[in-house]
């Protein structure tokens, strides 16, 4: 019965907003990256570079790099088009 | 004969033992000796056998059969111990004179030797050899021996009645065997004895012929006795078997009558119950014929009532019923005509009430409820042109359901309920709604239009950047830029050309065609509807 109304809530995506469905995923995903590369940096500056900066900027240039590749993959191909669940 | 035999043996053991003392005494030659012995061996050979033979018939047989002259030498002892010797000889008389007299002179001798005391210095007894009984019997059995000797022949039982007894009969068959049998044996006895014996034999006759007698009249008396009572058991029998049977066969009869009886007076009231109902149908068609008949006298006296009118009030009756068959065809026809009308009258409100709707904007249910309302007047409407029968032709419009058949007004109304229900989530919408949705779009579409083919990130991002730079356009133009194609939809839509709006915004393609499939879909739906609903109309208009 869940998945039968998990299904049924499951609206397909306006064909007008199909752009901005995947601006909307790219963004998200390289805010998200970015936050952990952002996270991951702040952790090694305290554990192993003695509260240095860089180690947080290699983090958050990680984490936007890898946040452009997704998105230019999420561009680029159809595989990387979702469908938004209300 | 047994004492004589003993006589003979101690007197012949006497004679031998006074010959061969002399013998013995005188042989002294060596071959002599030995004929001596030879002969007495022999001769002893002979004596042991046949006396053997005489207690011992195996042995006898076995003697005569293997010893040669053993067979003559026992004839020749039977001969002479039956006394045949010398009797039954060819010189009969002479030896049997002789025979006598030899026998005389050794019965005297043996007397004399009897007689003479032995002496007394010889230690024995003095003993007669034979007693004088024996001897006395002896010489008058061989005084009498050739007195009347005959053949014993004996007469056979004869009964004088027939033996009806099973025992009487086989003691006389047993009896005449014996008889038959002593005949054959050839015996030989005195007169006298076989007088005798045949005297008993007479008496035995009679006793037996009495006895029979006596048996036949004891049987006769005992059959008699015998078949009164077995007479009057069967009769005892015979009465109460009698009584029984009368018994029993009173009894089945009873039964039977019984069955019978109720046999026959079921079939009996069937039989009533068949007649009464076939007399209740012939009384009731008695009486249904009856009222036919009044019926029919009714009717004609009705006919010559009618008849006699015909020509005074009811002149004018054939013209009447012809005006009324006209008028009835017009009403129909009429009644029809009015039908059709009122159902067009009614579709052509229900056609403008969709369009407006269409126009206005209202919900799927509303456009729902007029297509079925469309379809219920569709039905009413009869086909406009007709089938072309006779009937239809006769009558002036269609009566034999030819007019049922579906038309253009049913296909649409169907096709037009088919598009309405299989599409419930895309709405008709108004061209307003159409055209704002458009606009929505027409950003979007410049920015889609600056996108390079396989576009990564960046290039999404300066197409967006760069189509804020893209000026507007308006108006109808035949160029084929994106900002031509847009202005020349908008410029459709609000002239309420929706089929040119689709088919420029159908031949986009690339990702403007992805973001314009939605508006597509609308815009089509909208144009169905809105075709369908104008050819009910058209349809309804021209019925």
């Amino acid at each position: 019965m869940s998945e039968q109304k998990i299904e049924e809530q499951v609206t397909a995506t306006p064909s007008s907003a199909i752009l901005d469905n995947r601006w909307d995923v790219v963004l998200s995903n390289t805010v998200l990256k970015t936050s952990i590369g952002f996270a991951g940096g702040v952790i090694a500056s305290v554990l192993f570079f003695k509260r240095r900066a860089f180690p947080v900027w290699i983090g958050i240039g990680f984490g936007l790099g890898r946040g452009y590749s997704e998105g230019d993959a999420i561009f680029r191909s159809s595989a990387g088009l979702r469908s938004v669940k209300i | 004969m047994l004492k004589l035999s003993r006589t003979t043996i101690n007197v012949t053991k006497r004679l031998s033992s006074t010959i061969t003392a002399p013998k013995n005494v005188g042989s002294k030659h060596p071959i002599s000796n030995f004929f001596i012995k030879l002969s007495l061996a022999t001769g002893a050979f002979y004596v042991g056998g046949v006396a053997l033979s005489e207690y011992n018939d195996q042995f006898g047989s076995l003697f005569t059969d293997n010893v040669p002259l053993a067979e003559e030498a026992c004839e020749l002892y039977e001969s002479f111990r039956d006394g045949e010797l010398f009797n039954g000889s060819a010189n009969g008389s002479a030896i049997h004179s002789t025979a006598y007299e030899t026998f005389e002179d050794l019965k005297n001798k043996i007397g004399k030797l009897g007689s003479k005391e032995i002496p007394s210095g010889s230690g024995v007894s003095p003993q007669p050899l034979v007693d004088q009984n024996e001897l006395s019997e002896v010489s008058a059995a061989a005084a009498t021996v050739p007195a009347n000797i005959i053949p014993l022949s004996l007469k056979q039982l004869v009964s004088n009645t027939p033996a009806n007894n099973e025992v009487v009969g086989q003691l006389l068959k047993v009896t005449n065997e014996t008889i038959d049998v002593i005949n054959r044996g050839g015996f030989k006895l005195p007169e006298k004895d076989v007088n005798e014996l045949n005297k008993q034999l007479n008496i035995l006759n009679d006793i037996v012929s009495k006895s029979n007698v006596q048996l036949n009249k004891l049987a006769d008396q005992s059959i008699i006795t015998t078949s009164n009572v077995l007479q009057q058991e069967y009769n005892e029998k015979l009465v109460k078997e009698q009584a029984l049977l009368d018994q029993k066969y009173l009894h089945e009869f009873n039964n039977f009558k019984e069955k019978l009886e109720a046999k026959f007076q079921k079939q009996l009231k069937t039989e009533l119950t068949t007649n009464e109902e076939n007399l209740s149908a012939k009384q009731a068609n008695q009486v249904a014929l009856l009222s036919i008949k009044q019926v029919e006298q009714f009717n004609r006296i009705l006919k010559e009532k009618l008849d006699q009118e015909r020509e005074g009030r009811l002149s004018k009756l054939e013209q009447l019923d012809a005006a009324v068959s006209t008028l009835d065809g017009t009403i129909t026809k009429l009644d029809k005509y009015v039908l059709t009308r009122e159902a067009v009258t009614q579709l052509v409100t229900l056609c403008s009430q969709l369009k407006d709707n269409l126009i206005l904007g209202s919900g799927g249910d509303d456009l729902v409820k007029h297509v079925e309302k469309i379809k219920l007047l569709a039905s009413v409407i009869p086909y406009a042109s007709m089938c072309g029968c006779k009937n239809c032709k006769k009558s002036g419009f269609c009566s034999c359901g030819c007019s049922r058949k579906k038309k253009l007004m049913d296909y649409a109304a169907s096709e037009l309920e088919t598009v309405l229900t299989s599409t419930p989530d895309v709405p008709v919408l108004t061209n307003e709604q159409l055209y704002n949705r458009w606009n929505l779009l027409s950003d979007k579409l410049k920015e889609a239009s600056l996108l390079p083919p396989n576009a990564g990130i960046l290039g999404h991002f300066g197409a967006k950047i760069f189509s804020k730079l893209l000026f507007d356009k308006t108006g109808i133009s035949k160029d084929n830029d994106m900002e031509n194609v847009v202005a020349c939809v908008s410029e459709y839509i609000k002239l309420a050309k929706l089929d040119l709006a689709v088919e420029e915004v159908v031949s986009l393609d690339g990702w403007a065609r992805v973001l314009c499939n939605d508006w597509i879909i609308e815009a089509r739906k909208k144009l169905e509807v809105q075709t369908l609903v104008d050819v009910i109309y058209g349809e309804a208009r021209t019925t």
